[in-house]
């Protein structure tokens, strides 16, 4: 099979063939379906930007990317966020050169242009009645997103003026984003900049896996985290095996790995969350959410097409108990084989300063470029990379076909919405986010 | 309080820095482990490109690594064993350079050293090597077991790590 251009939908019907559970490798490599992405996917769907924590006064702002395009999230005078386009309206140049900060506007370097925190343009190279009325300056200002809209203070926005609203978009996802983002009164707060490293791997390798991949769980992360948390490699399998993943529509899915009963008294309840944001929990999340949270070894998801978190807890003090941590990463397309991974970690606005700093090294010892976990994923995707770049290689398919055993398998009184099936394993949620992937393309 | 050292100690602790870089590159972790200290501070901040005008501090920080000496056992533990790890199984192929050394005497058996390093590392699954370099400002005790790594601070001079583990030390 070769890519086109002038790829149409049955072609993708055959790159991702829902009736057998598997796609071609070719989604992991080809550099035209890569471009074809840029213009179907990140062109269409809500994306991550950043958080309401991060920009919070008039004139705070971070730069940041949709995928192969810089922008910048700006706090306007207006209090809204914006989010606009970081290229000079003139002549293209990158208006914001700086991770963050704060600024009444931008100021081109090239010729000098200048712009408020809105994008609205505010002065040219030269006093603008030098142009004699013949240009229209209001079509230069920088170029703005379409929507931007924040849920559980997650700043998203999309460059598609017919995109549903993000609570749509989103859907039942919300019950599961309100479970880990919007759970106390105050919300959650960004701990701190971005950590940023270059996997040698397609975006959708992160997304699928956050989506999430049971099974390399146990492969990849069970002996670390028995030697970590000094848990039996019997708990993190059981776990697994015996916990839900959730359909949550729209191409959102992901997996709650619940600490099985007769290990609960091994376990810290609420994942050693502070007790007294335990307490603002009980009153502020749904018993069910409560439920789930109690005894959670891991909740892990990917809202499409390229944000994903990871609600968790890890221990790097055999004595000390483990302790929560709560991440959230942009997988960033740079080339069909090159994913920029955007990662920051979050807290409860109203824990302890202590507890906040214990937080964010329980997550940068595991979640991060540096962390146990996260090394060994990114060394897996990126070995995959190489596995099926080679002409033999693209032949073949990816296979997801643990989830024709468990497709029709949908738990009937699922105490949260959307479609769950009864084992991580189930490889029907991960696959999902590749059938949405594929509507995609075919739109 | 710190003061000019002799040149014997200037080599002593040059050796010292040497020695350990051949450690770090041999993943030599029960061997490296034994000259850090009980009070030990690792820390590798995330650089930022920022106005120095307009900056602003976003939470408390997100650090490559900030370890003590209980993380620190820890995560040598799981990387020396290959059961525990598979960004380092095969273990990369790696060299420390250190270079630009400054060392000041700072009280009664410390020293503040200042030093550049450079790490040229090759991964099994991408033969084509990466490097990385930093500014490092540690604080070296001597003891009676010979020197001691005490604080390490490494000032990275890239923003985006071009690799997809930082599964090594500096």
């Amino acid at each position: 099979m070769r890519v086109n251009e002038n790829f149409g939908p049955k072609d993708f019907d055959r790159l991702v063939d829902e009736e057998n559970a598997t796609a071609s490798r070719l989604i992991f490599t080809d550099e035209t379906i890569f471009k074809m992405e840029q213009e179907k996917v990140f062109a269409k769907a809500w994306l991550y930007v950043g958080h309401e924590s991060e920009i919070l006064n008039v004139g705070d702002y971070v730069t940041r990317q949709m995928a192969t395009d810089p922008v910048i999230l700006t706090r306007g005078e207006d209090g809204k966020a914006h989010v606009l386009h970081n290229a000079c309206s003139h002549r293209g140049a990158i208006v914001c050169n700086k991770d963050s900060g704060n600024a009444r506007g931008f100021t081109c370097p090239y010729h000098g242009w200048v712009f408020g925190l809105d994008g609205s343009l505010k002065a040219t190279a030269d006093d603008q009645s030098v142009y004699e009325g013949k240009v229209d300056f209001s079509t230069l200002n920088l170029k703005k997103t379409a929507r931007v809209d924040s849920y559980a203070g997650l700043i998203f926005a999309t460059w598609n003026d017919k995109a549903p609203d993000l609570g749509d978009y989103l859907g039942d996802a919300r019950w599961y984003l309100d479970m880990y983002h919007n759970r106390t009164p105050g919300g959650m707060e960004i701990i701190g900049e971005p950590q940023r490293w270059i996997a040698d791997a397609n975006w959708k390798l992160g997304a699928l896996n956050f989506g999430a991949d049971g099974p390399h769980a146990v492969k990849v992360h069970g002996p670390v985290t028995v030697a970590a948390i000094g848990v039996p490699m019997s708990l993190v399998r059981e776990s697994l095996t015996g916990s839900p993943s959730v359909s949550m529509g729209n191409g959102h899915n992901g997996i709650i790995s619940q600490v099985p009963a007769e290990y609960h008294d091994q376990f810290p309840p609420y994942l050693g969350s502070h007790p007294d944001m335990v307490e603002l929990y009980k009153k502020h999340l749904g018993p069910e959410q409560n439920q789930f949270l109690s005894y959670l070894l891991a909740g892990v998801q990917t809202m499409f097409p390229n944000f994903s978190s990871i609600q968790s807890l890890m221990a790097f003090d055999p004595m000390g108990m483990p302790v929560s941590f709560m991440n959230i990463r942009v997988w960033q397309p740079v080339s069909p084989t090159k994913t920029e991974i955007w990662n920051w970690f979050l807290v409860d606005k109203e824990a302890p300063e202590d507890f906040k700093r214990e937080s964010m090294l329980s997550g940068i010892r595991s979640f991060s470029v540096g962390g146990t976990f996260d090394q060994d994923d990114s060394e897996a995707w990126s070995s995959i990379t190489r596995g099926i770049n080679g002409n033999i290689g693209q032949q073949g398919d990816v296979n997801f076909q643990m989830a024709l055993a468990f497709r029709d398998k949908t738990i009937p009184d699922f105490p949260g919405p959307g479609r769950a099936y009864p084992s991580n394993y189930a490889e029907v949620t991960e696959f999902d986010v590749l059938l949405e992937w594929q509507k995609y393309m075919r739109s | 309080m710190a003061s000019e050292v002799t040149e014997a100690e200037y080599r002593q602790l040059a050796n010292f820095l040497y020695a350990e870089a051949d450690m770090l590159s041999e993943q030599q972790y029960p061997q490296w482990l034994t000259t850090l200290a009980e009070d030990l501070h690792y820390l590798i901040p995330v650089p930022k490109f920022v106005d120095e005008e307009g900056s602003r501090q976003i939470g408390i920080g997100n650090p490559y690594f900030d370890e003590d000496i209980v993380s620190m056992r820890l995560r040598l533990g799981l990387l020396s064993s290959s059961t525990t790890t598979t960004a380092e199984n095969p273990r990369s192929l790696m060299t420390h350079i250190v270079s630009n050394i400054r060392v000041e005497a700072e009280g009664e058996g410390e020293y503040i050293c200042r030093s550049c390093i450079t790490i040229h590392r090759t991964r099994y699954t991408n033969k084509e090597p990466t490097a990385i370099a930093g500014r490092r400002e540690d604080l070296i005790r001597r003891t009676d077991e010979g020197f001691q790594l005490v604080k390490r601070h490494v000032k990275l001079s890239q923003a985006i790590i071009m690799s997809p583990s930082l599964s090594f030390f500096f």
